[in-house]
């Protein structure tokens, strides 16, 4: 078998989690993945509605083009910024770049294996927004046959081009600096740099709708013939062609450009392979190099060292500084907690500001404090549950969990720590959130205050139900610690239940504002329930449940 | 003292790692678990140490009951699994301070303790830095120190000198002699059968999940009636088989 094919196997089957030992756990696993393919399901109705909804209108004015074009270039600029990291992780800092640089691989091999493996993946990602996109687009449209021969074409080959820019800039960061020697420091400023890129892009794209004079849009509606999704499509570049195959769809026109496109696709895997063969053993050659220069103890440390201090505290001191240390860890269960504020402030000073004024007089004088309570819980559902600090607290372990079965401390000792760590990281975030929101509005301490103690059992739930959901679901096995949070179905699992949750809460606050105090008291009252249930399984079967772990 | 008595083990239900395992391993004594690849010893350390739990049989380290008791049992044992990749991400120093807190080590000890170890493997250099900068030899000393902090009654080690220098290799024997001559139990797994031949008391050989030896080197050397070599012996024991 041709090397390429026979490392793309082989990297594939290693990506997939190898099913459970016993018959139980598979069954358990599997429906697990079940839950969790449905639960995406609201989704991408949700999606699919939108579209539909959008259609006509668009249509009555020709228009309908830009639901494609906005669509497709979303899809990709998606992929493009989480691309970067993404390729970073899997081509440079995946623990079997160690294990194939000594065998007989040409560079173009093994970039090309893993850039095949990236693509697959991304497939995935693109289940939930291209997907439903462009077959309720098909639907809407009356599409024919070939509508969808070109969509699944446009499918297929529409990631390409941004997961080769962003593994070239991938490329050319690891070898042409020498960050690749301080791997965790670099992946921590990748991380943070990347949230502020991602922020910077939605920042940016509301100034140039905001900048964009009205008379623009106004000109572009009445050409009509989709001049909008020509706008839409400058976005992102190379998407143009794909937009064009699918709008002339009738026509050999559209194959022509699906044509086009597929061209231009393979071009920019041709540069990828010239650059990749040039380039990718600069920056993988040394990558597990650890730069670290002697240092002992002076004697204040050592006398720091010798304070003893208890087991929880230890454990809890240890969670912090592998989270805080680990790159792909903090920025999805540390970072994570505190991206709230500093959103609300680039979409509070990115706004209109005629349109934040009017909504501080709204939260000043219309909005009571229960209906505010009741919405503060549904955000710290929300918030809470984003983060994967707790859902992710046994498989971080990974192949090291076998420490937690022999180390002297009981495991609900072991299991409170995490727990411990996912609180206060979730509380610290709100806090943080409250205290901008506090700034923002001119909300009165007092009010602040009630806010925090009230959404204490709801930053509780996702933490108490994510160690739930990790304790029988842990991903133990993996060879990057980017898959143990980014590929955890507890995570994503644990993150649609808050959702749903915290959805429904500051629905009821919408819904209910004029009904008191109830909705928000029953809200505290039934989580507060909720909570000590969850507790109470954790500390009478949670033990049991971690012994039952096989290490 | 470690007993296990008629331990089985297997996995998925089909493979026996482990099959009907009696042995005992005295304090004051250094026992030798020596086996081909696959032989079952780590799955048996594994059990010694809870990390696996076996699927019947019994194991007592010092009286206790694993199973009744496990932390009282663990708080006894000092452990060195054979990979030492644990923690990369703490300074050397932070791990010693986690395990001394762990195994409840108290102050004006452990203090004393971590000098002395790490003086003597020559890791007081290196407290400050991150696991993850040392060199394999250098992980596997930092697990050993941090192993040894409690000064714990029963030493369970697997394969414990694999990447350690010859001057951290003579001093680990050295220190295991020492404290079985103090009373402690070692029991430790190991392919190098030039130092289970020097330094074991006795040697316990396991092929295939069985025991197919538990005795001195002098009653191996009756049991085949010749002045051979362990390698050898070692050898047509686990090829007849």
């Amino acid at each position: 078998m041709n090397r390429y094919l026979a490392l793309s196997r082989i990297l594939l089957k290693s990506s997939i989690t190898p099913p459970a030992s016993g018959r139980h756990e598979r069954t358990k696993t599997a429906l697990l993945m079940l839950f969790v393919a449905v639960s995406m399901l609201p989704l991408v109705a949700a999606l699919a509605l939108t579209v539909s909804k959008l259609y006509d209108p668009l249509a009555a004015i020709g228009q309908q083009g830009v639901l494609l074009g906005f669509g497709c270039a979303i899809s990709g600029l998606i992929i493009f910024i989480f691309g970067i990291f993404y390729t970073i992780n899997v081509y440079y800092f995946a623990q079997d770049v160690e294990f194939l640089l000594p065998l007989p691989l040409k560079a173009g091999e093994i970039l090309g294996a893993k850039f095949t493996i990236t693509l697959l993946f991304e497939y995935l990602t693109q289940l939930l927004i291209l997907a439903p996109l462009l077959v309720t687009f098909g639907i809407r449209s009356g599409a024919g046959l070939s509508y969808y021969l070109l969509a699944a074409g446009v499918y297929l080959s529409l990631p390409v081009i941004p997961l080769v820019l962003a593994s070239l800039l991938a490329m050319a960061l690891m070898s042409y600096s020498s960050i690749a020697s301080h791997k965790d420091r670099f992946r921590i400023w990748a991380g943070g740099l990347g949230l502020i890129a991602a922020l910077g892009v939605q920042f940016a794209m509301q100034k140039v709708m905001a900048g964009r004079k009205p008379e623009d849009f106004v000109r572009l509606l009445q050409e009509g013939k989709n001049s909008l999704a020509d706008w839409a499509v400058q976005l992102f570049p190379g998407v143009r062609l794909a937009v064009k195959a699918l709008l002339q769809q009738g026509a050999a026109a559209g194959w022509l450009n699906l044509v086009l496109f597929l061209l231009l696709t393979g071009l920019f895997i041709l540069i990828l392979r010239l650059a990749g063969g040039a380039l990718y053993f600069r920056g993988a050659v040394g990558g597990s190099e650890s730069y670290a220069a002697h240092r002992a103890l002076n004697a204040a440390e050592m006398a720091e060292a010798g304070r003893s201090g208890g087991q929880l505290g230890a454990l809890i001191l240890k969670e912090i500084r592998l989270l805080v240390r680990t790159p792909a860890f903090f920025m999805n269960c540390v970072l994570v907690n505190f991206i709230w504020p500093v959103m609300i402030l680039f979409v509070m000073t990115s706004g209109e500001q005629e349109d934040i004024e009017g909504l501080r007089r709204l939260v000043g004088s219309n909005v009571s404090l229960a209906t505010l309570l009741l919405a503060g819980i549904g955000a710290a559902l929300l918030v809470a549950g984003v983060s994967g600090a707790s859902a992710s607290g046994i498989s971080r372990e990974g192949s090291q969990f076998f420490t937690s079965k022999y180390l002297p401390a009981p495991y609900l000792t072991q299991l409170k720590a995490k727990m411990t760590v996912a609180f206060l990281l979730a509380l610290a975030g709100f806090a943080l959130l409250l205290g901008v929101l506090a700034v923002l509005f001119q909300l009165p301490a007092a009010a602040i205050g009630l806010l925090l103690l009230a959404t204490l059992p709801a930053i509780a739930f996702p933490v108490l139900a994510g160690m739930l959901l990790d304790v029988h679901f842990p991903k133990l096995v993996w060879d990057n610690e980017y898959r143990a949070v980014k590929q955890n179905m507890s995570i994503v699992l644990l993150m649609v239940i808050s959702g749903l949750a915290g959805a429904a809460c500051i629905w009821m606050a919408l819904r209910y504002s004029a009904a008191g105090w109830t909705p928000a008291v029953t809200a505290v009252l039934l989580l507060m329930a909720v909570d000590a249930g969850l507790y109470f399984m954790l500390a009478k079967k949670g033990a049991d449940w971690l012994a039952a772990i096989s290490a | 003292m470690i007993e296990l008595v008629q331990v089985n083990k297997s996995y998925s239900g089909k493979v026996k790692a482990v099959d009907d395992l009696t042995l005992t391993v005295p304090a004051g004594e250094i026992v030798g678990f020596l086996g081909p690849n696959g032989a079952g010893k780590t799955t048996t350390l594994k059990m010694l140490t809870g990390i696996l739990n076996p699927d019947s049989g019994s194991i007592r380290i010092n009286g206790l009951e694993l199973h009744r008791e496990p932390i009282r049992v663990k708080e006894q044992i000092g452990f060195v699994p054979d990979s030492p990749d644990i923690f990369l991400r703490l300074k050397g120093i932070e791990y010693l301070r986690f395990m001394a807190d762990l195994y409840r080590v108290g102050g004006a000890e452990r203090r004393q303790r971590i000098e002395e170890y790490t003086a003597r493997f020559e890791m007081a250099e290196v407290l400050g830095n991150k696991i993850q900068s040392y060199s394999h030899g250098m992980r596997q000393k930092i697990v050993l120190i941090g192993a040894l902090l409690h000064d714990p009654a029963v030493w369970i080690l697997d394969e414990p000198l694999t990447g350690l220098d010859p001057k951290s290799s003579f001093l680990l024997k050295e220190i295991l002699r020492s404290e079985a001559g103090k009373g402690k139990t070692v029991f430790f797994s190991t392919h190098v059968l030039d130092v289970a031949e020097r330094l074991c008391d006795r040697v316990a050989i396991i092929h295939k999940g069985r025991l197919l030896f538990d005795g001195t080197i002098a009653a191996m050397r009756d049991h085949f009636k010749a002045d051979e070599s362990l390698e050898k012996m070692f050898l047509e024991m686990t090829e007849d088989e």
